[in-house]
């Protein structure tokens, strides 16, 4: 959906896909945003692969190759900036570079002069292995690790800030998501010794702040304030199914 | 293997990979909830009594996200009432007071049998306000809902309810904005009441400016339309129509119609008129839905009504769509008790096919015309029943050919049992003698169908059968006892202990073989070289688990075999006659009555054939 916001509005130009969009990746800011967005989100892409049948070393190339091309090559230009979604982006032009692969034979590119990116795909094996059989097509797992890892970079910052006394947080984090049952509170509360009324004050400051940076995270995947909502609720969606 | 944990929230099993064990579609909806679950402060029942002294608190019903309820005594009135009191905060000033008091007006005035009905409200200085209404003696739907599954029928009583109350509302110009089980009363006398209309936009108010400048969103998100995530500034009485075809649909299924969800009648047993009214209520674009809440109860009194609302289907409804539509709610009504209904009447409607299993068992006992035709009628009446019922599902599945399992097996069943009743019907009535009265005697049968057959040598044939007979068990072959001649039933036994006393390695029965006679090892398959004819042979099959038997009769001059294969049943009626007619005593094994024309018929009885 695009509503017609202002793109480049003084709080979202800040935002690393509104960044990239607005200088077609240009410059190096736009690059190193670019380069921490990949970072995070490059297993959706390898879940994707290797749903769609690639074995998990054509899958890592597949997608160690396309960032290296996203990354090294001014390659935005297909980055439809009308269409606003780095979640939607990655994909489609995964699938561009994906046919394109496998018409050159991927095989012959395997080996060589490998530039390592800065992040550890080869861990993607691992977690895929996690993954559960089912019936998803690619594309749904694809959004729906989109979502858990969008999910994931909250909680980091979310940890990030309570550093201190991370197993409170681990105890608080499971009332979240949502209003949860009396006795669990009850539970909490006894075994942190304070009251029932602290936790629920607790747990009520960790949704709010979870919500910033829930929020966040998707500004920083979208193109304009107006988009938020939208991918909000398509990846409420893709977690559902 | 841990079980799989349910949210409390949204009732969808949590993923084992869910981030820091919390639900991901709760905690990502988090993102566009305005207020994220704020557990209301604790309000002291002194502190409201100090403000609004008008009240006295009895008690506490409930925390929400906006308030506290308490049960409270309206001192000037005596009368008991729920008092939703709304703590104060810094935002709020004179603007606020003012408005709420506007709004809460409105919500005065709403006088329906299903809204709760609000009597009194006041707001004090230091911007705490409340509602005091009517006390409903009763549960909520989400309370209700946590308890026990809710059968179809009943949310088909509760929604038409709630349409009343809502189109009511809407007429005055008030908009819910915030349907949620939560919110829906049930009374115990049955009614249902909803409660909380128009809270949500009072309390939008109350809150002051949205921090975020991304527009304010008011509601609880699994149950918001879409347009009240999108536009919140924008949202008419059509996100109450979304709201309630969330909670229908919940109420329908159990679950929150999220993502790519299932069409109701997938998941209960409700048929596709329901469906369409579900999914019409839950489009995404508003102009798409109900335009008025009014609609969705007329639709769903149409779909309850016993004949189906005219459907606009190219022709009008054939004569077999009005069939099906009444068998679809005849089996409503047989099965439209409470509970798990769904697989009830599934079950029931497999009861024609278990019939028709029976029916197939039976169908061999069946000694006369009348007693096939009374074990065939009604089987074949309740498959007629179960194929309009399930042409009734396809056809008003829209496409989604629900039912067309049933619809498989009725075709497979009349194509196996219609052509099957005709025969047995016109065998039965031509073919007296023909008794099938157990296994043992088809045996008997079988054997003697060969001595017709074979009829060269009835003697090699009668022996190869008390053989055959000889290693059935003990008690079967007892049980033969008034059908033999003394003396041949005395020879059976001796042969039958006999097979018993040289019981074979593998367990099995076997007898010694007379002269050139061969038998297979499981009794299937007898090679007879000791007919009459030198040089003759005849190999007889039997198919353990069925009644076909087949001979292949191979003369030695090459001449075709005129007789075979023969199946058992498809034996002629004489030579059955014939067959049983030793065992009856009335002919002795004298001589074959059996003779072969020129043309490979049987035109005997007659002078026995002499050998070529």
């Amino acid at each position: 959906m695009t509503d017609g916001a202002p793109r480049g509005s003084p709080r979202f130009a800040t935002t690393r896909w509104s960044v990239v969009l607005a200088t077609r990746g240009d410059d190096t800011a736009a690059k190193s945003a670019l380069e921490s967005l990949c970072a995070s989100y490059w297993y959706p892409l390898y879940a994707y692969a290797r749903r769609r049948g690639a074995a998990p070393e054509d899958a890592q190339d597949l997608v160690q190759g396309y960032f290296l091309v996203l990354l090294e090559r001014e390659s935005l230009a297909t980055a439809d900036p009308g269409r606003g979604r780095f979640r939607t982006f990655l994909l489609t032009a995964f699938q561009r570079h994906a046919s394109h692969v496998r018409a050159k034979d991927a095989a012959a590119k395997r080996g060589g002069d490998r530039v390592r990116l800065p992040f550890e795909i080869d861990d993607g094996e691992r977690r895929y292995s996690m993954e559960p059989v089912d019936e998803r097509t690619p594309e749904a797992l694809y959004e729906r690790r989109w979502a858990m890892t969008l999910l994931d970079r909250a909680l980091a910052r979310l940890r990030n800030d309570h550093r201190g006394d991370p197993a409170r947080l681990e105890a608080l984090l499971p009332h979240v998501g949502g209003p949860g049952e009396a006795k669990p509170y009850a539970e909490v509360a006894a075994a942190f010794g304070t009251t029932e009324a602290t936790v629920k004050v607790a747990v009520h400051h960790l949704r709010r702040r979870c919500r910033e940076l829930l929020r966040d995270e998707v500004a920083q995947t979208v193109d304009g304030p107006g988009e938020t909502d939208d991918e909000l609720r398509r990846l409420v969606a893709a977690l559902a199914t | 293997m841990t079980e799989p944990r349910t949210c409390p929230t949204c009732r969808t099993p949590i993923p084992q990979d869910s981030p820091g064990g919390a639900c991901p579609r709760c905690l990502m909806a988090l993102g566009f909830a305005t207020d994220p679950g704020a557990p209301p402060p604790d309000v002291p029942a002194a502190e409201v009594e100090r403000r609004f002294p008008g009240y006295e608190i009895t008690g506490q019903l409930g925390r929400g996200g906006m308030g506290v309820v308490f049960r409270a005594r309206q001192k000037a009135l005596d009368r008991e009432v729920a008092l939703k009191v709304l703590p104060g905060g810094p935002t709020r000033g004179a603007q606020f007071a003012e408005r709420f008091q506007r709004e809460a007006k409105a919500l005065a005035r709403l006088q329906h049998p299903g809204i709760v009905q609000v009597f009194d409200f006041g707001v004090a200085a230091d911007g705490w306000c409340f509602l005091a209404m009517e006390l409903v003696d009763g549960a909520n739907l989400r309370r209700v809902l946590a308890d026990r599954r809710i059968s179809p029928k009943e949310a088909l009583a509760i929604v038409p309810q709630m349409c009343d109350a809502l189109q009511y509302a809407h007429d005055q110009g008030v908009v819910h904005r915030d349907i949620k089980p939560e919110n829906v009363l049930l009374t115990k006398s049955g009614r249902v009441k909803v409660a909380d209309f128009g809270l949500a936009k009072l309390v939008e108010g109350a809150r002051g400016p949205s921090l975020t400048g991304t527009g304010h969103v008011m509601g609880t998100p699994h149950y918001m339309a879409p347009e009240q995530v999108e536009h919140p500034a924008d949202v008419d009485h059509r996100a109450d129509i979304y709201s309630l075809g969330v909670v229908f649909y919940e109420m329908l299924t159990g679950e929150l119609p999220l993502g790519r969800f299932a069409a109701p009648s997938g998941k209960c047993d409700v048929d596709a008129r329901v469906d369409a009214i579900v999914m019409r209520t839950l489009e995404k674009e508003r102009a798409a839905r109900f335009q008025h809440v009014s609609e969705v109860k007329t639709r769903i009194d149409e779909a309850g009504s016993p004949l189906p609302p005219p459907i606009p289907l190219p022709p009008r409804p054939s004569r077999i769509d009005v069939a099906a539509a009444k068998t679809v709610s005849l089996q409503k009504a047989l099965f439209a008790s409470p509970g798990p209904e769904s697989r009830l009447s599934k079950l029931a409607f497999l009861v024609p096919f278990g019939a028709a299993a029976a029916w197939m068992t039976v169908l061999g006992n069946a000694h006369s015309v009348s007693q096939t035709l009374w074990f065939t009628v009604p089987t074949l009446l309740a498959l007629l029943l179960a194929s309009l019922y399930a042409w009734g599902r396809i056809r008003h599945s829209e496409g989604r050919l629900h039912g067309i399992g049933f619809a498989g097996i009725g075709v497979l069943a009349a194509v196996l049992l219609v052509p099957m009743t005709i025969w047995e019907v016109v065998a039965r009535a031509s073919q007296r003698t023909y008794v099938y009265p157990s296994q043992s005697t088809i045996e008997i049968q079988r054997g003697h169908a060969h001595a017709a057959t074979l009829g060269r040598d009835q003697a090699a044939i009668r022996r190869l059968l008390d053989r055959t007979l000889a290693l059935r068990p003990v008690t079967e072959i007892e049980s033969l006892r008034d059908l033999y001649l003394p003396e041949d039933f005395e020879a059976l036994r001796a042969m039958s202990d006999e097979a018993r006393a040289t019981r074979g390695e593998s367990g099995q029965l076997g007898l010694p073989l007379v002269g050139d006679e061969f038998f297979d090892g499981d009794l299937a398959t007898y090679q007879i070289t000791t007919p009459a004819v030198p040089g003759d042979t005849a190999t007889v099959t039997m198919w353990n688990s069925s009644i076909m038997v087949t001979v292949q009769f191979v003369r030695a001059d090459g001449a075709a075999d005129p007789s075979a294969p023969m199946d058992s049943r498809g034996a002629a009626e004489p030579n059955w006659r014939f067959a049983l007619a030793p065992l009856r005593k009335t002919i002795t094994a004298s001589a074959p009555s059996l003779r072969l024309g020129g043309d490979g018929r049987n035109v005997g009885p007659a002078t026995p054939k002499k050998p070529r």
